[in-house]
């Protein structure tokens, strides 16, 4: 009897094993190297993100509104620190890819000092709608960037802000509806200016300059522009953010406070600002939460209300 | 007898395989450090490219910064404030080893271009008398660059007014973070 075929010697044994190592590493490293190009990937995407912001900031006082398209659907993951003087933004992605709606591995973070993102703590979605404006306080200090990619409805909405609103949204965007009532609001979010809803805005006067908004169980003040950061984003990022704002306020202020001396020496008086811009520099390096808002508004009101009095003003 | 060359034939075989095995192994460790240095080549030249953006991005928009603009006025810089910045180090720190300025850059370069003369780099000892104010750095230019107007407060006869001559901005960039 011819015993060959049922051959099944140490050989094949050897063969089956290695072999099996062999293949599982390969499989093993191959799936690996995906996940890491899939994180490369999600870190150049929220790099390009980052460096996108710089150019969507305002040149002049103006606010606008425009549109990111992103090839593919992602989550979009924002947070805020504190670090060093100014503090930073952080951006981070995750993209959906292969069959089965699957997410890809989070991509390494992106940061950028120079940009103020008031967004939820995660978005989802192609597309990203950017409302900028520029916040003053009475100088420029910097441009709020306001990211949404949820529908919204307002309601009862003050016609400064309405109009407002709808000059920097264009007629074909429609993220955010205006209504008379919440039963004329589609199934999307609200935000309502008078009685209850999902976000609640608080206006102290009738062009809302101040008040406060109440979401997701908190509580958050604004004032001027700020008011669209509050709306808008989670409360975490907005209390981070404005603490930026401030901290950029006070260094700024030392500019400011450093030029009306220089300046002087060229026979442009301005002098007379200098107790007050030292005085908003040390106000807003003290600031610790919302409720110190109002006063460093007030000083900057007084400045901005002596600068316009100057023949030589300072900003 | 036939048992010892079967014996002696089956040892070869098994090494003629651990050969095999062996190149096949290296051959996939070849591929694979190939296809990662080829993978890291260009991971570099996509740093390099989304640098360059950056950089691109902000030089166009940089003179809109509180830092820099002259009285909200558009594309124009006020170079009382940027020889202020001079001697600010608040806006310079150091991470990973290297020096950067808070928008992300190496240095920033202002140069008047009309009217045309030799580069006299600005100092609190000569301003305004100068044309060249460098920010966070020692270089004379830098690759990114965009035109702005450079204003500063003059005064004539007891008349303030803002003089504003053409200057080229440009940004020397660094490392992503």
């Amino acid at each position: 009897m011819n015993k060959k075929g049922m051959e099944f010697g140490f050989a094949w044994l050897f063969a089956i094993m290695v072999g099996g190592v062999i293949l599982f590493l390969a499989i093993f490293g191959v799936s690996r190297l995906i996940d890491t190009s899939q994180g490369e990937v999600n870190t150049k995407v929220a790099v390009e993100f980052a460096n996108v912001l710089d150019p969507l900031q305002t040149v002049v006082s103006e606010s606008s509104g425009t549109q990111i398209d992103l090839p593919v659907e992602a989550k979009i993951f924002t947070s805020c620190d504190l670090e060093g003087n100014f503090g930073n933004s952080l951006v981070s992605f995750s993209e959906k890819i292969g069959f089965g709606d699957k997410w890809s591995k989070l991509g390494g973070e992106a940061r950028t000092k120079n940009a103020y993102l008031f967004t939820e703590n995660e978005m989802q979605g192609k597309r990203i709608n950017f409302l900028i404006f520029p916040f003053s306080m009475p100088y420029k200090v910097g441009d709020i960037l306001v990211a949404y990619n949820k529908n919204y409805c307002f309601v009862d909405t003050p016609v400064l802000i309405e109009n407002e609103l709808r000059d920097l949204l264009g007629d074909e965007n429609s993220n955010i509806v205006f209504a008379d009532s919440l039963n004329s609001c589609p199934d999307v979010k609200k935000v309502c200016f008078q009685g209850n809803c999902d976000i609640k805005v608080k206006c102290d006067d009738s062009a809302c300059t101040k008040g406060f908004v109440d979401k997701d169980g908190g509580r958050v003040y604004f004032t001027d522009k700020l008011i669209y950061g509050a709306i808008f984003s989670s409360q975490k990022n907005y209390e981070c953010n404005v603490n930026r704002l401030m901290k950029r306020l006070s260094i700024i202020s030392e500019i400011y406070a450093k030029k009306t001396q220089f300046v002087s020496s060229r026979d442009c008086v301005n002098i007379i600002l200098r107790p007050d811009i030292v005085s908003l520099n040390a106000s807003s390096a003290n600031y610790r939460t919302l409720n110190d808002l109002p006063k460093i508004e007030r000083i900057s009101k007084v400045i901005d209300d002596k600068n316009k009095e100057l023949e030589c003003q300072l900003y | 007898m036939s048992a010892l060359l079967n014996n002696k034939n089956g040892q070869l075989k098994i090494q003629q395989m651990i050969f095999m095995l062996l190149a096949v192994t290296l051959f996939f460790i070849l591929v694979g450090l190939f296809f990662v240095s080829y993978k890291a080549t260009n991971l570099q030249k996509e740093v390099a490219s989304l640098k360059k953006d950056k950089a691109d991005g902000l030089v166009g928009r940089i003179s809109g910064n509180p830092e820099f603009t002259f009285e909200g006025k558009s594309n124009a810089i006020d170079a009382d404030k940027l020889m202020i910045l001079q001697t600010e180090n608040k806006y310079t720190f150091v991470e990973n080893g290297r020096r950067k300025a808070f928008w992300g850059v190496e240095g920033i370069i202002v140069r008047k271009i009309y009217p045309l003369g030799e580069d006299i780099e600005c100092t609190r000892d000569n301003y305004p008398d100068c044309n060249l104010i460098k920010l966070f750095t020692n270089e004379n230019s830098a690759p990114s660059s965009s035109f702005v107007s450079w204003c500063t407060k003059k005064n004539f006869q007891g008349v303030n007014y803002d003089k504003c001559e053409l200057a080229e901005l440009m940004i020397k960039e660094s490392e992503l973070e």
